[in-house]
């Protein structure tokens, strides 16, 4: 009974980090347009920054706060030469500066190397009844989580919100209205890798040792299907999306141990995830849940 | 080593040769979709996998011999890459899907071909019974099978220049890649253009893919490890130009051997040889986008109507 | 009267055309001039590089004696120089209201910081856009449609919107690219008769690029004729359709 119990909690603590991981995308892509197929790159040097900085001995919401500062400057760094981009270019930059961070950590013994950051202290002390620390670790990411989606829906229902989805529909009439689109590409882009920041830094004292290639490229793409499931330029949906991959995910691990299948159970899990997405792509493109409505102004 | 700097330098060559020939065999099929269809085709990266395990299983579970199991994975990657395009691809872009859209559903597709190989084949490291022991060729050491890959892909190269000069068909694949909408409203058949691409662009794909494996191993991500540096081909190269995906395949693969010996030298990880390439496609993306077909290509034309 | 625009030897190509040949011009402040010209002429290019959206190749243009030729469109337009677009831009995929407030300058909430941090402030100011908004709404004629998408106005109703956005930022110069294109004669002259309202009321100067002839030289005050990328003539519309460069170009094009 506890087992099942400790199962959802764990499930639901991941619904929460990829839930913020979809979100900070659908920031990027839902509402600005820009096709961001690195977000592992920041996801990782959040986890690192703060397992680094924890395990040398800082404290726990140190390690946070430079998780989330040094991955947004990362964001901001990128910005720079990838914005300017066209959409598919700046995907496969994206893509290789994920890859470029993993190899570089991976080969840099005083990083970590490939065995990676281990012992990362968790902000639960310990000794305690697992159970409890599972809650303790849920209700965590349960604010963190909430306290993303109210940046995210502050930033949809604001008139920088506006500027944002009018540059998703067209640059450059938006620039042609006086909008110094660069900045605010790289601004959501900066908050959004932050966000992803802050992602790995808690689950990498969630997990206590994170290695460089737990960080591959299928991560990105992971989120990316939670971002289709749930609904692009939908915040709520991020967290559907999430909800609905992470399920998928952990039913089939459980069909394993109850199904006998002609098949590898984890291989048959992948294969259905891929055709889901497939399935979504030809009948559903848009994902489940409509764009946010934007809340409409006093006394119009 | 003996002789110091000149047996550095031949065998640099050659690595380089045949490192380029990979890269050239592997890009060539993503630059022609990604120029016809105009999306990244992330799953290219199975087909590399695929065309290895088929000559696998030819080669050595059928015993049927190294060289039916090359020409089975030719063959039947190429029809992998038609079947893609015919249920999948084909029917999405009739939809009107997006690029984005058509991105993902690579994006999709490649993890059922991977699962699904993976089911098929396991996911242990598998190789080819084949042996050719290597010998010296003068200051290089070679191994008959490098020979024959890198007299392949040069073959390969060579036809496919041929074709493209010479044949309807091949003009009218350069006319396809250059304006798909032109290609079509002129009277070129673009339907059978583009899956006459899928096939041959996924069959070379193939073949890079039991290239590598013959050289290294087959696993299941081999296609992954090759999938950036065809990306860097196709992008440095000029997406949709075959000569220029040719010319930075080879550029890379001398890229990545003589960064191997500037890295020993400065002492750090030779894995970093990949991030070179890395580097390659990112200085591409920021600073040559049209890649070298762009900029070679269109300077000379400039130079030629100015002159007229 | 003062020049609010001045153009010096603007030049713009692509690839071997050249599109924008040495253009010098000057457009008087408040005034309603016009640009003509056969298709090809040049014109639009001019006020691409205007208006910043693409840059000239060579010489200067200035507006209220400031140098704008080297700055990114986005600092034009806050510099009070708006374009319109010959087929409207608007986000189809937006409210009309919401097209109307996403012109507005000088934005409290146009940064992340001010978004989250002068949260009674841009809520302050929005109140006063959507005033703003829906009055020049009401001048168009467009009130009705303010919560309805801009993808599903007419097209007649698009070019006013395009006008209306044009004006949220209290601009001092419109650049208007076909104003009355494709739309029914009555609209047209509600069109331009709206133009010279606001030119009295606000004290706005017109530049418009316009095709109907007679329309465009009973509106405005000065001509510029361009063709294959130069100035052929300027002056009163009267006066051009007696010049003989003019009817030549017009003839050599029908």
């Amino acid at each position: 009974m506890v087992n099942i119990v400790n199962f959802i909690l764990d499930m639901f603590v991941y619904v929460g980090i990829f839930g913020i991981l979809s979100l900070s995308l659908n920031l990027e892509y839902g509402f600005t347009g820009l096709w961001n197929f690195g977000k592992v790159a920041f996801y990782m040097i959040g986890a690192y920054t703060s397992g680094i900085l924890t395990t040398l001995g800082y404290p726990v919401y140190v390690g946070f706060a430079a998780g989330v500062v040094v991955s947004g400057l990362a964001g901001l760094m990128i910005s720079l030469p990838a914005l300017r981009l066209r959409e598919d270019y700046l995907g496969i930059l994206t893509l290789v500066f994920g890859e470029i961070i993993r190899i570089i950590l991976k080969n840099e013994y005083w990083l970590g190397g490939p065995l990676g950051i281990r012992g990362i202290p968790s902000i639960t002390p310990s000794g305690l009844d697992y159970t409890t620390a599972l809650i303790i670790q849920l209700i965590a990411i349960t604010i963190i989580a909430a306290i993303c989606y109210f940046i995210a829906n502050r930033i949809i229902h604001s008139p920088y919100g506006r500027v944002i989805r009018g540059i998703r529909e067209d640059e450059l009439a938006t620039a042609t209205l006086g909008k110094n689109t660069f900045r605010y590409k790289a601004s959501i882009f900066s908050i959004s890798s932050a966000m992803a920041g802050v992602a790995g830094a808690f689950m990498g004292q969630y997990v206590t040792s994170i290695a460089p290639d737990q960080f591959m490229p299928f991560i990105s793409f992971t989120v990316w299907m939670m971002v289709m499931l749930g609904g692009f330029a939908n915040i709520e949906g991020a967290f559907l999306g999430a909800l609905i991959y992470i399920s998928f995910e952990r039913g089939a691990r459980i069909a394993k141990d109850y199904l006998l299948l002609p098949i590898d159970p984890n291989n048959l899990m992948f294969i259905l995830t891929g055709l889901l997405i497939l399935i979504f792509v030809f009948f559903r493109p848009q994902g489940l849940l409509k764009e946010n409505r934007v809340r409409e102004h006093k006394g119009v | 080593m003996v002789d110091g700097l000149s047996l550095n330098i031949a065998q640099i060559l050659f690595n380089s040769l045949l490192t380029g020939s990979l890269y050239v065999l592997a890009a060539i099929g993503l630059t022609l979709t990604y120029g016809i269809l105009k999306f990244p085709n992330v799953a290219h990266a199975e087909f590399i996998t695929f065309g290895a395990y088929i000559a696998y299983t030819v080669a050595d579970i059928w015993k049927l011999g190294f060289e039916a199991g090359v020409l089975a994975a030719f063959v039947a990657t190429g029809l992998l890459g038609v079947a893609s395009h015919l249920f999948l691809f084909g029917p999405l872009i009739r939809k009107g899907a997006s690029i984005l859209h058509l991105t993902v559903a690579s994006v999709g597709y490649g993890i059922v071909l991977r699962y699904a190989m993976q089911e098929i084949w396991g996911r242990k490291d598998l190789y080819y019974s084949a042996y050719y022991p290597g010998f010296d060729l003068g200051p290089i050491r070679v191994t008959p099978l490098w020979l024959s890959f890198i007299f392949l892909a040069v073959a390969i190269v060579a036809v496919f220049h041929l074709l493209l000069t010479k044949t309807k068909i091949g003009k009218a694949m350069r006319a396809t890649s250059n304006n798909p909408s032109l290609a079509q409203a002129s009277g070129i058949d673009t339907r059978k253009i583009i899956l006459l691409v899928w096939f041959f662009g996924s069959a070379l794909a193939g073949l890079g893919g039991v290239m590598k494996a013959s050289d290294t191993r087959i696993t299941p991500v081999l296609g992954w490890d090759i999938l950036i540096m065809s990306f860097a081909a196709v992008i440095f190269g000029g997406v949709g130009s075959i000569y220029g995906t040719i010319f930075a395949g080879y550029i890379l693969g001398f890229v990545e051997n003589l960064g191997v010996i500037g890295l020993v030298a400065l002492k750090l990880s030779t894995e970093y040889r990949f991030l070179l390439g890395f580097l390659v496609l990112v200085f591409a993306l920021i600073f040559a986008p049209q890649g070298i077909a762009g900029i070679t290509f269109k300077s000379i034309r400039r130079r030629l109507s100015s002159s007229g | 009267m003062a020049q609010i625009l001045v153009t010096d030897n603007l030049t713009k190509s692509f690839g071997g055309l050249v599109a924008v040949n040495n253009v010098s011009i000057q457009v008087d402040e408040g005034s309603i001039t016009g640009l003509i010209g056969p298709n090809g002429s040049g014109k639009t290019t001019l006020f691409n590089v205007i208006s910043g959206a693409l840059k000239a190749d060579s010489g200067k243009a200035f507006f209220n004696g400031r140098r704008i030729d080297n700055l990114p469109c986005h600092l034009i337009y806050k510099a009070g120089l708006v374009r319109t677009f010959q087929v409207p831009r608007l986000f189809q995929k937006m409210t009309v209201l919401d097209n109307m407030l996403i012109a507005a300058r000088g934005l409290v909430g146009d940064s992340l910081i001010g978004t989250f941090f002068q949260t009674r402030a841009w809520k302050k100011q929005e109140e006063e856009l959507v005033k703003k908004a829906l009055d020049i709404l009401e001048m168009l004629d467009l009130y009705h449609q303010r919560k309805n998408l801009a993808g599903n106005l007419s097209g007649g109703q698009m070019k006013l919107l395009e006008l209306g956005r044009a004006l949220m930022s209290d601009p001092k110069m419109l650049l208007l690219d076909e104003p009355a294109a494709g739309v029914s004669p009555v609209v047209v002259d509600k069109i331009f008769e709206k133009i010279v309202e606001l030119r009295k009321n606000l004290r706005l100067t017109f530049f418009i690029i316009e095709h109907r002839i007679e329309t465009l030289f009973s509106y405005t005050d000065r001509v510029i004729v361009m063709f294959k990328g130069q100035v052929i003539a300027e002056g009163r519309g009267r006066e051009l359709v007696e010049n003989p460069r003019v009817i030549d170009v017009y003839l050599g094009e029908y």
